[in-house]
């Protein structure tokens, strides 16, 4: 039986030392070569043609993400999976989109890793769990489309309160272009958010994006003090 | 006048003639007269110079005068003197000739009776007097005007009064004039202020009082005190003017008439003039001299007037010019404390800059020595401990341990587990490195779902323009904190039931609006409160640091919200950062 060939990324002697056994033990996996930076993966893969390239993120000269992009963009057939400390979606994100197949955090590595590098070779991916579903829950739902059917509700000078409040004026500065007193701004926006039900600012411009209002170019012109 | 005999000098080269023409005269019924008779000229003009006549007949063909020369010559040496002239029949158009210069009558001898001659004379004598009051009058009136013109020029009140008196000599012929003011001292002096004419230390006998007392009691006294013209027709007889008679005489005045000076009915001050004369004031000249009086009086008061005026001038002038001098060292005065305190601005400005330089370096230590403390947590505690539980999980799959045993050692993996977990989160939050790895638009996101976690509030997080291009690091920091710092305010006294996060980049500056639907408070409560309670610095201080402002609004009941805008000047930092 052919066993996986898996080169480890890591600039960690210890953490190298602890993967290469940790894969040597599995009967079907071998690691062929390490890594103790970013370019030296890009040169032992082409070298090697590993099956698997184990990848920490954190690393000098190129960092995880850097090298995997690189990898990937050179040989889309070899496999990432990327090993970091770093519980944060965002790392997911990025990596998703430069091709890694693979995202195991070093706190789960040994039985999770061993898992991922099976699964990622038969050409699945394994993502962090806890990561995985918070953006996929994300890209999947997004944020409820709101108020969408109710733009008619908001009268004239509602909709001009909601577009300078989307802009980022603050109240006192939505009252003074508009010229109306700060009570009545916050009256204003209490309402919108009513009519609209928009729970906050940030739903209120993401509302005014949507409804096109934010296109034209607006110079942004704070209130003198 | 009637009374006193009317002196005739007749002047005829011919006694027969001269007998014929008294005896006519005589038969006329002409009053009693003095009858003069001198041959010719040379003696006539003797005699006029010696006493006084009150009509002068003159022959025309005189052994030592002519024709023309000798009415000429006549008028010539007494010009007051009524003249008729006597002509023969063949020098009628002398005699015409003659009336055209100031002779009053020409009679042709052989012609005229005795009745006809004396009423030529009378005649003569009336036109004469007619002709000299007229005469005086019309000096007088020249000095009304020449008086008036002089109050047009008068710049000075003693000037104005001596050229009254000198336009009162010359153009009047009067022998003396002078002005006097009444003094309101215990003598009730009158007090001499102006004069012309001939006096020759008059003035120092004068003391003439407007009392009612002897000195008081003259004519000036009288019409101070009065108010009303007063005259004296003849010093020699008037026993009013005995105090000064002497003085008078000696220097030939006979007569004399004294205007009050009035100003609003009471009077001030007179004008005294004296005349050689007796009785010389006609009532016409009286009537025009007081109008004069009245105009010096007036012009008097106008000269008062404008020198009031002028001096009110003159002190409002002098005290703008002390206002406006006051003024330029008000402003002399400010514009120095304005240029200390200009000083004293800058100097503040400069202690203020270095100590914002001080704060930004301290910033920064701060910042770097996180993110070394964080790295090296990460990088070193982090990756060891890795090694450890991976050598752990190898030994206990390896070998066949006693129970016990292999329990031990799933309790250290368990520990080692839970150590990297907390080191991770220890160096996220002393630097977290997906800040420098990927941005301040991931950092936040992953800061607000770990914040909305821990507080179990919903959090909206919007961002806009800074994925694609970072903004510099150190900027990514302070706003990365300064959403720290108010999400940790929301934490704290808010009470939100939602929050949102905005973070926009503009043309020219980020906008970070951290909102909350919170209890809210008064900015300037809070910001004082806030103070010294987060962190080394402030959220304001951190702004001010990376040159922009920020702004809280909130109203009780209604959240808060934190306005961040930092201008933005040089290029952004574009791709990752490594």
């Amino acid at each position: 039986m052919k066993k996986l060939r898996i080169l480890l990324a890591d600039d960690h002697k210890i953490v190298r030392e602890g993967l290469r056994l940790l894969i040597n033990s599995q009967p079907d996996m071998q690691v062929v070569g390490e890594a103790a930076n970013g370019r030296e993966v890009l040169v032992k893969a082409r070298e090697l043609k590993p099956d698997v390239v184990v990848m920490d993120l954190s690393m000098p000269e190129l960092n995880g993400l850097q090298a995997t992009e690189r990898l990937k963009a050179e040989r889309p057939e070899m496999k990432v999976v990327a090993l970091t400390a770093h519980e944060d979606e965002s790392y997911l994100r990025q990596l998703c989109k430069v091709g890694a197949a693979g995202y195991v955090l070093k706190r789960s590595a040994g039985d999770e890793l061993v898992k991922a590098i099976g699964t990622v070779a038969k050409g699945g991916v394994h993502y962090e769990a806890s990561l995985a579903s918070s953006v996929l829950a994300k890209q999947m739902t997004g944020s409820p489309v709101k108020g969408e059917s109710r733009a008619s509700e908001l009268s004239e000078r509602e909709k001009e309160v909601l577009i300078m409040l989307a802009w980022g004026y603050s109240n006192k500065e939505t009252a003074g272009r508009l010229k109306l007193s700060v009570k009545t701004v916050e009256t204003y926006k209490l309402r919108i958010g009513e009519k609209l039900g928009l729970r906050s600012r940030t739903e209120m411009v993401q509302y005014a994006l949507r409804q096109g209002w934010l296109n034209e170019t607006h110079t942004f012109l704070p209130l003198d003090r | 006048m009637n009374s006193a005999p009317l002196k005739i000098l007749l002047v005829e080269d011919s006694p027969s003639d001269a007998a014929l023409l008294k005896e006519s005269l005589t038969q006329s019924g002409l009053e009693h007269f003095e009858f003069t008779h001198v041959e010719c000229w040379a003696e006539a003009a003797k005699t006029l110079r010696q006493g006084h006549f009150d009509v002068l007949l003159l022959d025309l063909s005189l052994p030592d005068s002519a024709g023309r020369d000798t009415f000429l010559q006549a008028h010539a040496e007494a010009p007051h003197l009524p003249i008729v002239v006597l002509t023969g029949i063949e020098d009628e158009v002398i005699g015409l000739d003659a009336v055209r210069h100031g002779i009053q009558d020409y009679l042709i001898k052989g012609q005229a009776d005795g009745r006809q001659i004396a009423r030529a004379i009378r005649y003569a004598i009336e036109r004469k007097q007619a002709e000299e009051e007229l005469q005086k009058l019309n000096r007088t009136l020249r000095a009304l005007g020449n008086s008036n013109q002089a109050l047009m020029y008068a710049r000075e009140e003693s000037e104005f009064l001596e050229k009254v008196c000198k336009i009162i000599i010359e153009d009047c012929g009067h022998a003396m004039v002078w002005i006097g003011y009444a003094e309101e001292d215990e003598g009730k002096t009158v007090r001499p202020v102006a004069h012309a004419g001939f006096e020759e230390g008059y003035f120092d006998t004068l003391k003439v009082t407007w009392a009612d007392t002897e000195r008081g009691r003259g004519p000036t006294g009288t019409a101070i005190r009065t108010g009303k013209p007063a005259e004296c027709r003849n010093m020699l007889t008037d026993p009013k003017f005995k105090p000064w008679r002497e003085e008078a005489i000696k220097r030939g005045y006979i007569s004399s008439l004294v205007l009050p000076l009035l100003a609003a009915g009471k009077s001030f001050g007179a004008v005294t003039i004296y005349s050689r004369e007796p009785d010389r004031f006609s009532n016409d000249e009286k009537l025009l001299l007081t109008d004069l009086a009245g105009d010096v009086a007036n012009g008097i008061m106008t000269i008062r007037m404008r020198l009031l005026h002028a001096k009110t001038e003159a002190e409002l002038l002098r005290e703008r010019d002390q206002l406006e001098t006051r003024v330029r060292e008000r402003t002399a005065e400010l514009s120095r404390i304005n240029q200390s305190l200009q000083a004293e601005i800058a100097q503040r400005q400069r202690a203020e800059e270095a100590h914002r330089q001080v704060l930004r370096r301290l910033a920064g230590a701060e910042e770097t020595e996180r993110g070394r403390i964080s790295r090296e947590l990460h990088d070193r505690l982090g990756q060891d401990l890795t090694g450890l539980k991976l050598k752990l999980q190898l030994i206990r799959k390896q070998g066949s341990f006693a129970p016990p045993v292999q329990e031990s050692l799933g309790k250290l993996e368990q520990l080692a587990d839970g150590l990297m977990r907390d080191i991770h989160r220890l160096a996220w939050e002393l630097h977290p490195a997906v800040l420098d790895d990927l941005g301040l638009e991931a950092a936040l996101r992953r800061y607000a779902t770990e914040w909305s976690g821990n507080n179990r509030v919903p959090l909206d997080f919007h961002s806009d323009g800074v994925e694609a291009h970072r903004l510099p690091l150190q900027l990514e920091t302070t706003l990365y904190r300064i959403t720290q710092e108010a999400l940790t305010n929301v934490t704290r006294h808010a009470n939100a039931k939602r929050v949102s996060v905005l973070l926009e980049r503009r043309p020219d500056h980020v906008s970070l609006i951290v909102e909350d639907d919170g209890g809210g408070f008064d900015a300037g409560i809070q910001a004082s409160a806030a103070r010294g309670k987060l962190g080394l610095l402030g959220m304001r201080e951190r702004v001010t640091l990376a040159g922009g402002s920020l702004e809280i609004e909130s109203t009780p009941g209604a959240g808060t919200t934190v306005f961040v805008r930092v201008p933005l000047k040089q290029e952004p930092v574009k791709g990752l950062k490594s």
